[in-house]
């Protein structure tokens, strides 16, 4: 009752203030800042609820040890098994942390939920078909972006599954959240409920401060600076690598967004920009210290840029 | 009631985004953040998510009543057996000590719940915005460039070059800004009518024009991408202020000295408009 009375009070709050607070109350920036702030959340809350509604499923609903016997046992071709996990769960990055999370919890190692967790952003066949949507087969972007994802996801696995104590790579909170999973103490549904309120409530605060400062960042960085190293085959791709950083686009449809710069940028920065950007961006960041310490997150991004930008300046050799 | 609410702070933040979400969706706003090919999945999951949060609200809350009526009963135990209330309390503590995470990780999360719930009641209070001019101004209005094929561009130029003017009568704001980057031949221009609706860019250090402007998005408003074509109208300034949104008709002419590129429109009529119901461009 006190819920539903809650939900009421913020629909009339919304509609009573609508009418009363006049528009332009805030200066333009700090007004644009929280507009991309929200739009981010608005679009990827939806895909956050799914991958945590996903997460249920997998640690609460489905049997002790199903996806452990069903994966391949050796160790290279579970993860390349894993990183294709995203052709039938297309969640969108930020709802693939829950999902990862639930993986841990469940039984895989930590390089094995990392393989999934960077290969499914862009193996799945939302961004497949917009980046072919986008660009064809030309100048081998699809093709680039496809393989350079799964090589760097397996690399990333196959790195941190040869460390010698995988739990020091996780947060000591998500430690904890692993060792109390154990115990089915209540029915399912209320241990749903129960991992909906811990997962949204480690999530969420990490979703919005990263879309602040996204929205932060991009109030206040001339985009201009970035356009004027498009032409260059060095710094286009670091350009547009920290493009890619900032907007924190959804791999889905980054392809769209980056498609009008394909005139002033050279493919290989495309490439670059395609799979730094679906992989690791502020606010994916921010979601992601929710499970991993600095220290991991560091190493993960500098693998993660210095490959993208291989394989974008290899591009860009070869066409 | 502090510790209640900082377990519920998920629930709480994934309510006012999806009651946002829902209100937006309701009053015909939606667009102003996303994409209209999401409607349908964000509408749909926000409304799941509600009903999701509702009943973790409902279920936290009978836990509470429950653990209210089990301390009461403990209350009563103690008053009768004071050892083992005082084992209890002793429990109590370690499980206090164990729940603290480093000191800078309790920082961290305060501030980020203070931070997440400044947003949470700014998107309830204050009505839903576009982008404005500083952001067009700041994304580089001026510079976005056209497609991924020149030839392809010089192609359709001159496809479009013998098009009936009825067509570019219905060009956008965009449509005119990507033809004026493929093409300043003053020959393709001449005779063209123009007529397109969008919000005043001012353009610094050029104070006898501005940008007729509209954002274009791929996914959402994070990715809008500002498109500008420029009108000479000396002291505009005294008309129209920067954001306002305009109804421009007139022709291309060639700029002169104006530092806005080659062509510029110049205009029959400027009217003052009403935002459109779509400000954006998709």
């Amino acid at each position: 009752m006190v819920a539903l009375a809650l939900v009421v009070a913020l629909v009339t709050a919304r509609i009573v203030t609508s009418e009363w607070v006049p528009r332009g109350v805030l200066p333009d920036r700090v007004q644009d800042l929280i507009t991309l702030a929200t739009s981010l959340l608005v679009e990827s809350l939806p895909f956050v609820v799914l991958g945590i509604a996903l997460s249920v499923v997998v640690r609460v609903w489905l049997p002790e040890g199903l996806i452990v016997r069903v994966l391949p046992r050796t160790p290279v071709l579970r993860r390349a098994a894993l990183s294709l996990v995203g052709m039938f769960l297309p969640v969108c990055e930020c709802g693939n942390v829950p999902l990862a999370r639930g993986f841990v919890v469940r039984g895989l190692t930590v390089g094995e939920s990392m393989t999934f967790l960077f290969a499914a952003p862009i193996i799945n066949p939302i961004t497949i078909v917009t980046t072919h949507q986008a660009f064809g087969f030309d100048d081998g972007i699809l093709v680039a972006r496809l393989l350079g994802g799964f090589v760097i996801a397996n690399l990333l696995g196959w790195l941190f599954s040869r460390h010698p104590d995988p739990s020091s790579l996780l947060t000591a909170r998500f430690n904890a959240e692993c060792a109390t999973d154990a115990g089915p103490a209540s029915s399912r549904w209320s241990q749903s409920v129960d991992l909906f309120v811990r997962e949204s409530a480690t999530l969420l605060p990490a979703l919005t401060v990263g879309a602040i400062v996204a929205g932060a960042v991009q109030t206040v960085v001339p985009r201009s600076v970035l356009i004027a190293l498009g032409s260059d085959p060095l710094w286009s791709v670091l350009a547009l690598m920290a493009l890619a950083l900032v907007i924190s686009v959804c791999s889905n449809v980054d392809a769209f967004f980056i498609l009008p710069f394909a005139s002033t940028f050279m493919p290989g920065s495309i490439v670059a920009f395609l799979i730094f950007g679906a992989l690791v961006d502020i606010k994916m960041l921010a979601l992601l210290r929710t499970t991993f310490t600095v220290r991991t997150l560091l190493i993960v991004t500098g693998i993660v840029a210095l490959s993208s930008a291989a394989i974008g300046w290899g591009v860009d050799l070869v066409v | 009631m502090w510790s209640e609410l900082t377990r519920l702070r998920g629930v709480l933040l994934v309510l006012v985004v999806s009651v946002l979400t829902v209100w937006l969706a309701s009053t015909g706003q939606l667009a102003l953040y996303i994409h209209p090919r999401y409607d349908l999945f964000t509408i749909a999951m926000a409304s799941i998510a509600i009903v999701a949060c509702v009943a973790a609200l409902a279920s936290a809350l009978m836990r509470r009543r429950a653990e209210a009526a089990r301390a009461a009963r403990d209350e009563h135990e103690r008053l009768r057996l004071p050892l083992l209330a005082a084992e209890h309390e002793h429990d109590h503590a370690h499980d206090g000590a164990a729940a603290l995470d480093s000191r800078f990780a309790r920082i961290a999360g305060v501030l980020a719940i203070l931070v997440s719930a400044s947003l949470a009641i700014a998107m309830i209070v204050l009505p839903p915005a576009t982008l404005s001019s500083a952001t067009a101004i700041q994304r580089d209005i001026t510079s976005q460039s056209g497609s991924l094929d020149p030839e392809a561009d010089a192609a359709a130029v001159a496809e479009a070059a013998s098009a009936p003017d009825e067509l570019f009568a219905g060009f956008t704001v965009r449509d005119w800004a990507t033809l004026l980057r493929q093409t300043s031949d003053p020959a393709f221009y001449e005779g063209k009518p123009v007529d397109v609706i969008g919000f005043i860019t001012a353009i610094p250090d050029e104070p006898d024009a501005f940008y007729v402007s509209r954002f274009s998005i791929t996914c959402c408003a994070v990715d809008a991408q500002p498109f500008g074509v420029p009108v000479l109208l000396p002291g505009w300034q005294n008309q129209f202020a920067a954001d306002d949104w305009v109804h421009v008709t007139g022709e291309f002419t060639t700029s002169g000295t104006l530092d806005v590129g080659t062509i510029v429109l110049e205009p029959s009529g400027v009217t003052g408009v009403d935002e459109p119901d779509q400000p954006y461009l998709f």
